[in-house]
């Protein structure tokens, strides 16, 4: 699995290079989202715009990401296509993880909590 | 739409050139070498055309118009063939008739080509496709909502006198009808488990984790309503797998599980269920209902947010209206409150306030073994979110019920829609009840039978929720399609007008006592049961006279529908035929046809029982002709088309109380046939629109048969010891008269009936049943007088057209004017 990240002032913006998130990758996506965590981003805002399918598995994924970001950091998710946001609200995810329509968004909402 | 101005020539070459375009480019066939079945997928393809400009001329009117859209769901829709309806709706007959003539090809030949589409069972099924031609002929935005099975209900076959199931791959050669809308494709998940977390403000926020993915992709089938004004559609969904899903796993190499994954995930919509099935623990149907539910209400959600905003969902029940044909789509109430609240933030109160707006639930057995109820460990293994909120629902609504009737625990306990015991259950009747603002019986004395003795708690908690709309049934199909000779003279006497206003059929009334009129009427008859003659030589190889009476039984084969009752009254003629010589007022036919359930077993031995009891009749030459038994192998909605116009005599002889409706005593009525009958269903209707003397009725009563069961008091012992009638009929059924190479075969209906209490209380009826049959057989030895009254039974039966039915929906309970 391929991401792309870069650093921002007000946080690490980490995009996936996928257009799925699902039972194969979500193990990667994990440990990928959990070095980062450990090299000290607390602040992370996920990019998903070439994300078009994400299953159970890629939602516990990114879910697991919050859980380890607690109880200081945060995750931020943006750029989520329809069909994937609507597993957000689907699952009741979006009520866990804050989502924004892009990147600058995020950044904003990052830097003003 | 609007029709194109164009003369008949003109329709007509246009059309020769679209079916040559069509089996060219769309087939690559020659027109020179068209068989029926390419010519059938050429005129129809050529027709889609048609249909497919109707619907989007519609579609763009309704939203021009910001029409209030209803949504017909239903596990079944019987549509039978399209091509005839179509051509008819359209106005097209004669132009379709003329063009494929001038190419060499007969389009009654290629009409017989389509196979039918059987996605249903019966009555249930065929009444939600008579409800979309009224729809659509009224010009109404209503849609059906299904499910596309891969394999309708089984053909039947019938060898040595028992039935044999085969599948019906009726889509084999792809429908042409049909159009995919992958585009519109959605997910649906299943499975997994709740996790309760919290939300971003500390508030209990459970989370549908672990779930797999279904995927439904719709198909639309066009639905012309009549005059071609209005085409609305009906859409079905297929289950697929997810295609990226099953790619990714190709790719990592292991093709066997991708083909794995994606044969199970398309198992959901594979096949029908035959009713009376147990589906108690039937996970597969259990993920069918919740699929066809899933996949309407987001296509619901698609469509309202384009049209009115996704920030208008608080008036959704102004622009909505959802009617659950029967508990199949129950999940409809579940799905639409977790749509509400789990995505679209509402409070719980306001998305009840709208899911009870926007819902209406049709009732459509009082058979308890029929009322769906599912475990509630299955349940939550399915549909953990659902459960849940089904908990919810049911906790809200058990304190007003103990708000009205303190203390209670009777009533608490009947109108949960938990069933406690050793297993819960989910019982899906109560909980369309609760979440719906309309509860409907399909007929009066349904209606009536379900707030006095199937839910009366909730007639009392609601009484203002209960009422009865009473099915029907569209004359275009069933009698300007099925009796083009009877629709020919009808409009030639009163009009056309009665094809979309089947009121005016009542102008018929002063011919009644025109000679040349009735001479006509029964010209019509006769040739239409020559017609049936020639179908019965067909498929049985059994001569029958078309001037004998045509005693017609074509339903599903069910005990309470007592096919058996009326073998019981064969028998007995048969006896006295041969062996005290009597002579019959009247030569007679009677013709059955129907499916049993696979699993019904009784119901596959009553017609082992028929077939036997055919083959001794029509063999025995002591007979003389004078009694003829067949029964027609495969029912489905095209053979009644062709023996409904054909029929005399229409068996509707349900033990009372039992048959919701009936729909096909309407039909045989419309047609001409006279009705022997109990007061059952919309018999009681049918009764009091054509009078006492057009109709033969006979037997207990509904209420007589609830007190007996309930008293314990009926002995059937009784009938068989003290009318020597009955006793013969009884003894020659138990003896090896019908399976002399068998014997005791059918010992067992002699002792369910004697000896076992006899549940559907044919013993009690039969000797009225005898009595009644008697009547009919001299009233039609005088055609004059039977004439008559079948004249009488078409004139008065403007009640029973489905677009009555509709027109009453759409003001009493979808709000849509």
């Amino acid at each position: 699995m391929k991401f792309d990240e870069r650093q921002e002032p007000e946080a690490m913006v980490v995009k996936p290079l996928e257009n799925r998130l699902d039972s194969y990758v979500a193990d990667e996506f994990k440990v990928y989202m959990k070095n980062i965590v450990q090299n000290g981003h607390l602040k992370i805002v996920l990019d998903l715009s070439d994300i078009d399918f994400v299953d159970s598995s890629g939602l516990g994924a990114i879910i697991a990401t919050t859980i380890a970001l607690r109880p200081q950091g945060q995750l931020i998710v943006c750029n989520a296509r329809d069909s994937v946001l609507a597993l957000f609200r689907l699952t009741r995810m979006d009520r866990v993880i804050p989502m924004k329509s892009d990147v600058q968004e995020a950044l904003r909402t990052m830097s003003s909590e | 739409m609007s029709p194109k101005i164009m003369n008949p020539e003109q329709k007509r070459s246009d059309l020769i050139n679209s079916i040559r375009h069509n089996a060219r480019y769309g087939m690559g066939i020659g027109d020179d070498q068209l068989s029926n079945q390419e010519a059938f997928q050429a005129v129809a393809r050529s027709l889609r055309e048609t249909l497919i400009d109707g619907m989007l001329d519609t579609e763009a009117r309704y939203t021009r118009q910001g029409s209030k859209r209803l949504y017909y769901l239903s596990m079944e829709f019987l549509m039978g063939r399209a091509l005839g309806n179509g051509l008819y709706n359209l106005g097209l007959l004669e132009v379709c008739r003329g063009a494929l003539m001038d190419m060499g090809i007969d389009l009654e030949e290629i009409r017989q080509a389509e196979p039918d589409a059987a996605l249903g069972n019966g009555g249930l099924g065929r009444l939600a496709a008579c409800f979309l031609d009224s729809l659509a002929t009224l010009g109404i935005a209503g849609y059906g909502y299904g499910l596309l099975y891969e394999f309708g209900l089984f053909r039947q076959e019938i060898r040595n006198g028992y039935q044999k199931e085969k599948p019906d791959h009726w889509n084999a050669l792809g429908s042409p009808w049909l159009i995919e809308r992958p585009e519109e494709a959605c997910i649906i998940p299943i499975y997994g488990r709740i996790e309760n977390g919290v939300d971003a403000d500390g508030g209990y926020n459970p989370m549908w984790m672990d779930w797999q993915v279904l995927i439904g992709v719709p198909s639309d089938l066009p639905i012309p309503g009549y005059g071609g004004h209005t085409v609305n559609f009906l859409r079905l969904y297929s289950a697929r797998s997810s295609q990226d899903f099953d790619m990714q796993i190709f790719n990592a190499g292991d093709y066997l599980r991708a083909v794995e994954q994606k044969i199970s995930s398309e198992t959901i919509s594979k096949i029908l269920y035959p009713a009376d099935t147990v589906q108690s623990g039937k996970e597969l149907r259990l993920l069918q209902e919740y699929f066809l539910v899933a996949c309407t209400l987001r296509d619901i959600f698609r469509r309202y947010k384009k049209e009115y905003g996704a920030n208008a969902i608080t008036e959704f029940s102004t622009k909505v209206a959802i009617q659950l044909n029967d508990t199949h789509p129950a999940l409809t109430v579940a799905e639409l409150m977790r749509t509400l609240v789990d995505e679209e933030h509402f409070e719980w109160d306001a998305a009840w306030e709208l899911t009870q707006a926007t819902l209406g639930y049709t009732n459509h057995t009082l058979l308890p073994e029929a009322l769906e109820k599912w475990a509630v460990p299955l349940f939550e293994k399915v549909l953990p979110r659902h459960l849940q909120i089904i908990y919810e629902i049911n906790r809200r609504f058990l304190e007003q019920v103990e708000v009205r009737w303190p203390n209670d625990t009777k009533k608490l306990a009947s109108m949960s829609i938990i069933e406690e015991g050793e297993t819960k259950y989910v019982r899906m009747a109560n909980l369309a009840i609760i979440g719906s603002h309309s509860v409907n019986g399909v007929a009066k004395l349904h209606s009536d039978l379900v707030t006095t003795n199937l839910v009366p708690d909730f007639y009392d908690f609601w009484p203002e929720k209960f009422n009865n709309k009473t099915n029907g049934v569209t004359p275009r199909r069933w009698l300007l399609k099925a009796n083009p000779g009877l629709a020919g003279l009808l409009s030639e006497t009163i009009g056309e007008g009665w094809i979309t206003d089947l009121d005016q059929l009542r102008g018929l009334e002063p011919y009644v006592d025109d000679s040349s009129f009735r001479a006509r009427f029964l010209d019509v008859k006769l040739n239409n049961k020559r017609l049936l003659s020639n179908t019965v030589w067909a498929t049985n190889r059994v001569r029958i006279d078309p001037l004998a009476l045509f005693d017609i039984q074509i339903k599903r084969m069910h005990e309470y529908k007592r096919q058996l009752l009326n073998l019981l009254h064969i028998v007995c003629l048969y006896l006295l035929i041969v062996e005290e010589g009597k002579q019959l007022p009247t030569p007679r036919v009677c013709i059955f046809a129907g499916k049993a359930a696979p699993g019904y077993w009784a119901a596959k031995q009553i017609i082992k029982l028929i077939n036997n009891v055919a083959q001794r009749v029509n063999n025995d030459p002591r007979v003389r002709d004078q009694l003829k038994v067949v029964f027609i192998p495969d029912y489905r909605v095209s053979l009644a088309e062709r023996i409904i116009p054909a029929a005399d005599l229409s068996e509707q002889i349900s033990t009372a109380g039992m048959e919701a409706s009936g729909t096909g005593n309407m039909k045989l009525a419309m047609n001409g046939a006279l009705t022997i009958g109990t007061l059952d269903g919309a018999n009681i209707e049918i009764l009091e629109e054509v009078g006492n003397d057009n109709i033969y009725i006979f037997g207990l009563k509904a209420e007589n048969i609830l007190e007996m069961r309930q008293h314990n008091s009926y002995r059937p012992e009784d009938y068989y010891l003290h009318s020597d009638r009955v006793k013969r009929v009884m003894d020659a059924i138990k003896g090896d008269l019908f399976c002399p190479g068998e014997p005791g075969l059918f010992e067992w209906i002699f002792n369910a009936l004697v000896h076992e209490g006899d549940y559907y209380f044919h013993l009690a009826d039969f000797n009225t049943y005898s009595n009644a049959q008697s009547l009919a057989a001299e009233d039609f030895s005088q055609p004059m007088l039977w004439s008559r009254k079948a004249i009488l039974n078409v004139a008065r039966m403007g009640k029973f057209s489905s677009d009555r039915t509709i027109r009453e929906y759409a003001q009493d309970i979808w709000g849509i004017s």
